[in-house]
């Protein structure tokens, strides 16, 4: 019994911690010998995965911000702390990416994104970007399903071994910001239990300046701060026969300004946004001979409440709040047939309300449901996967016409091929179908929602391999994969009745074919240094293929880069080093016509940081950090007119026990 | 030795990065054979431009203004007319008036219309002896001196007014309210040009948006309706008892006087089908309901006549997100050529 308690203990951290990519598999593994696992699983080709080591040495401001160190990634983001941050995955929109926190699905019915700018990233222990088979240990039966996954296991809902643990982080950085975050944990055999918060703010005030013709427009960012803060408290059950029980309350507020894009000569902005959340999960799980299970419910509340005094109608301005309400309750299980055969699949049911505060605005409620079938077939080197995932979506709204309903079948198809000598390799080819539901907003928003919006429908090849050539003083590891995906009803808006109105329409069509690659290596340079490198690129060759008799027909498609990739170098001596890092991307369009006029300048930014870590007794921990970011202070935008800042400066403190 | 080499590999891609940009071509020859087209690009992209059409070789250049400038037109061109030898832009969202020599198109000053801290948001054009009259989307006509390139004084009509005209000595001023739609204005300010001060106001329809003065003094107003079960229609205003004569039976999206009648444009969204009628403004009768019919466009978003050679200049967005063309008709509305300009083609001043 002890030993198994440990396996599931084992199996469920790597997991959460997102070494595990085929989750039936990592049990099994586990089983013949963690290390194997590890070693293969550095060799994925799908999952990319950090580590809290790795995290801190970036001191990202946010979750967006590591997920841009992985390849296949192209970041949008409006700039400054809190704000707008996405990440669409090889050529498929934003909404095409699901979230797992915890294993807990965090979605947003009413614009069908996440804003990473908002999750931050002090408590996470680990992340990870899962394309083709999900990176996970009994998700929501959702997360199996769409385009990618990104997966983040944090600090403050999981059983762990040390007695009792504390986290504490402190950030001073440039443009007014201070950042302090603090959660406390306690393990004993049958129960944890923590609490966490964290408070920040920032003024956001940078200087920036970029090309106004033959001039340059030199301007600082207004309207551009923040304050916001979460806290919560986590309790977690361990009973007889495996099983256990874990209940998440977290509630999050901000306040913040909206500084829109710069606007030649005209540099008001007054538009603000305070948001309320309130969330609470709860899962019950448990393992019975071969079969493992969890049952999970969780209830969000999120209030949205946007101001702007100086849009010019009779009232003074507007003042609207959007409130969403989510209950999400499903079960998964996974169960070995025979020793190289698994089973796997879960149901989940979501259902969604929005409330607009405006006169004459739609209700909608979606209940949204699924149901996931799979199996794992393996055999010496080879493993083949396959699922099918059933989607029904029901649609209501009280004030109006609503959508109609919709029923999916989503199937995947993966085989891979593995050997292991003086040169770990692996090969895997993978075919999936998703679709991303027409958000809220598009589908009922008054006067740009468009009720007969169909699903935006998403195909996805990709074909890889990965070799680790085992050498004594150095490691290396190099994953190569290329894809061929295709978005159809892709979801575009275009202008209607004006140039101010816009409507959602299923219009678009977007092939991409792409390539990435990503290297790693790991030296041991004398007995007291190390050295660690990695690089990614991304190649998307994703163009618009909708309307043959168009100006844009077959032109890269806006926003997506055709290369981007990032370095990162550190050199380490003990407990002491300097990392470098820089982001790549080659220009971009700001529409889809390919025209000198829609160019938006691509970019390098670098950044170098000095840490220090100091062992002290009993396990406590102190690091130290110094970040210089945009070393060059150039200036550059994801988002045209959406200024990014120039050189800042940001030092953290991180102080940890266990 | 490795993180050296790197350093230096960096140094050199950032030095590589930074390209120059090759000097505006400074001409201060005088323009001729030719037209500039104001493009009003798209919201937030500040890509409002001016197109310059070459007659003679048909070429077009997307980047007469910053050629001309040194520096961008900014955010959503929405007006451009000539008066006194002086080109005067109107800049929507970027909230200034660019004032150009007409002769050579060289800038001479730019206005910033800006209220303390709030943008008037200038829509509109008009003159009238030695004063502009411009629509400001805070509720006001600005006054603007064309001697001393000033704001005089600010006059309070309805709420978000768009087109502006002249006739019998007073300024007619459509009030869209655009901004508080569902319940938008309904009304025309009448402005009498001596005192400048609001006389009265007329209710014409729903969602008042361009006016014109034809032939005889009689304004029309285009009363846009609400986009879905109020269709937009054109009324006649008679400018001796500023009362509402006629709401015409047809659907009406803008007027451009040709002589004695109206070019008619209409662009129907839900069913993307682009028209243009001739209507005899002093008969008051549709003379041909589809003189220029849909086939010749994707997106129909403006037309303008041009006395000197009778012919009609029509403006096609394409998709709004594509750069645009000007399709040239006969005076009889017969297809004659196209030139591919910038972003949403919206106003053209020719040069002979």
């Amino acid at each position: 019994m002890k030993q198994k308690l440990f396996i599931s203990f084992f199996s469920c951290s790597v997991c959460m911690l997102g070494y595990g990519q085929d989750t039936l598999k990592t049990l099994k593994e586990v089983k013949v010998s963690t290390m194997e696992v590890l070693r293969m699983k550095t060799l994925d080709l799908g999952a990319q995965t950090l580590t809290r080591e790795q995290i801190l040495l970036k001191q990202p401001q946010d979750v967006g911000a590591i997920l841009q160190s992985f390849s296949g990634i192209t970041l949008k983001s409006y700039g400054g702390l809190g704000g707008l941050k996405t990440i669409s995955v090889r050529g498929l929109g934003s909404q095409h990416t699901g979230y797992v926190v915890d294993g807990f699905t965090v979605s947003n019915a009413q614009t069908g994104q996440v804003n990473l700018g908002q999750v931050q990233a002090d408590n996470v222990e680990a992340i990870s970007l899962s394309v083709g088979s999900k990176n996970g240990y009994l998700l929501p039966a959702s997360a199996y399903s769409g385009g990618s996954l990104v997966s983040i296991s944090t600090f403050e809902n999981r059983f762990s071994e040390e007695p009792f643990q504390v986290r504490f982080a402190s950030k001073v950085g440039s443009f007014g910001q201070m950042d302090n975050y603090f959660g406390l944990k306690f393990n004993r055999a049958k129960v944890f239990g923590s609490v966490f918060g964290k408070y920040r703010q920032a003024s956001g005030n940078y200087a920036y300046s970029l090309q106004n013709g033959n001039q340059l427009y030199e301007g600082t960012r207004i309207n551009n701060d923040l304050k916001d803060w979460y806290t919560g408290a986590s309790l977690g059950f361990a009973f007889k026969n495996d099983k256990r029980l874990r209940i998440m309350y977290k509630t999050n507020g901000a306040n913040q300004g909206l500084p829109g894009a710069v606007i030649l000569y005209n540099s008001t902005a007054n538009q603000r946004l305070t948001t309320q959340n309130h969330t609470v999960n709860t899962d019950f799980s448990g393992i019975r001979k071969k079969l493992s299970y969890r049952f999970m419910g969780t209830y969000n509340y999120d209030l949205l409440h946007y101001t702007d005094p100086s849009f010019l109608n009779n009232t003074g301005g507007i003042s609207t709040s959007y409130t969403n309400q989510s209950y999400q309750l499903g079960s998964s299980f996974q169960r070995t047939i025979f020793s190289n055969f698994n089973l796997f699949g879960g149901i989940e049911s979501r259902y969604n309300t929005l409330l607009f505060s405006t006169a004459n605005s739609a209700t909608p409620r979606r209940l949204h449901s699924f149901a996931l079938a799979g199996c794992t077939w393996s055999r010496p080197q080879w493993t083949s996967e396959v699922q099918l995932s059933a989607q029904q979506v029901i649609e209501e709204n009280n004030a109006g016409e609503r959508a109609p309903n919709r029923l999916k079948f989503l199937p995947f198809v993966s085989i891979e091929k593995e050997e292991f000598g003086d040169w770990d390799w692996k090969a895997k080819a993978w075919y999936r179908h998703s679709f991303r539901m027409p958000s809220f907003n598009e589908l009922y928003y008054n006067g740009i929602g468009n009720v007969k919006l169909k699903p935006e429908e998403a195909d996805q090849f990709s074909a890889g391999f990965s070799a680790k050539p085992l050498r004594k003083k150095w490691k290396m590891e190099i994953v190569v994969n290329g894809f061929a995906n295709r978005v159809t009803n892709q979801i575009l808006a275009i202008p209607t009745k004006n140039l101010f109105v816009w409507s959602m329409q299923n219009i678009g069509r977007v092939n991409t074919l792409g390539y990435e690659e990503r290297i790693k290596i790991s030296k041991s340079i004398g007995p007291n240094w190390m050295m660690d490198a990695t690089g990614n690129y991304t190649y998307q060759h994703s163009i618009d293929v909708s309307n043959p008799n168009s100006p844009s027909y077959k032109n890269q498609v806006a926003y997506i880069p055709l290369h981007t990739g990032n370095i990162d170098l550190s050199l380490m001596r003990k407990t002491t080093g300097v990392n470098f890092s820089t982001t790549l991307s080659s220009l971009r369009y700001s529409l889809m016509e390919n025209v000198v006029a829609n160019q938006v300048n691509g970019f390098a930014i670098f950044d170098i940081s000095l840490f220090t870590k100091i062992s002290l007794p009993k396990e406590n921990n102190l690091r130290i950090q110094f970040s210089v970011k945009n070393i060059f202070n150039s200036s550059y935008a994801y988002i045209r007119y959406f200024v990014m800042p120039g050189r800042n400066y940001l030092i953290t403190l991180n102080y940890a026990i266990h | 030795m490795r993180s050296i080499k790197f350093l230096i590999l960096l140094l050199v891609v950032v030095a590589c990065k930074k390209k120059t940009k090759p000097p505006a071509p400074v001409t201060d020859t005088n323009l001729k054979n030719g037209m500039i087209v104001l493009c009003e690009g798209l919201f937030q992209q500040n890509n409002a431009a001016l197109s310059w059409v070459d007659f003679s070789t048909g070429s077009s250049s997307n980047t007469f203004f910053t050629d001309k400038a040194s520096r961008l037109l900014g955010d959503t061109g929405n007006d451009m007319k000539v008066y006194g030898g002086k080109i005067y832009i109107i800049v929507n969202v970027s909230s200034t008036i660019e004032v150009m020599e007409k002769a050579t198109g060289n800038s001479i000053k730019q206005i910033s219309m800006m209220n303390g801290s709030v943008a008037k948001q200038p829509r509109f054009i008009t003159f009238h002896g030695s004063n502009a009259f411009i629509t400001c989307y805070d509720g006001y006509v600005d006054v603007l001196d064309t001697a001393s390139l000033t704001i005089t004084q600010r006059i309070q009509v309805g709420a978000n007014p768009e087109g502006l005209t002249i006739s019998n000595s007073k300024l007619y001023v459509a009030n869209s309210g655009g901004l508080n739609a569902p319940n938008v204005d309904s009304t025309v300010s009448v402005i009498n040009l001596q005192n400048l001060q609001e006389v009265t106001k007329i209710t014409v329809g729903k969602n008042p948006g361009d006016i014109e003065t034809d032939s005889q003094g009689d304004v029309y107003v285009i009363a846009r309706g609400n986009y879905s079960n109020i269709p937009s229609r054109m009324v006649k205003i008679n400018a001796q008892t500023d009362q509402v004569v006629t709401t015409f039976p047809f659907d009406a999206g803008g007027i451009e006087p040709m002589g004695d009648n109206f070019l008619i444009s209409y662009y129907n969204n839900s069913t993307s089908v682009s028209n243009i009628a001739l209507f005899d403004a002093v008969a008051e009768t549709m003379t041909n309901a589809s003189f220029i019919g849909n086939a010749q466009f994707t997106t129909l978003y403006g037309v303008q006549y041009r006395p000197s050679n009778q012919k009609i200049y029509c403006f096609d967005a394409m998709n709004y997100t594509n750069t645009g063309y000007v399709r040239i008709f006969s005076s009889s509305g017969t297809y004659e050529s196209s030139y591919h300009v910038g972003l949403n083609p919206k106003k053209i001043i020719f040069y002979e």
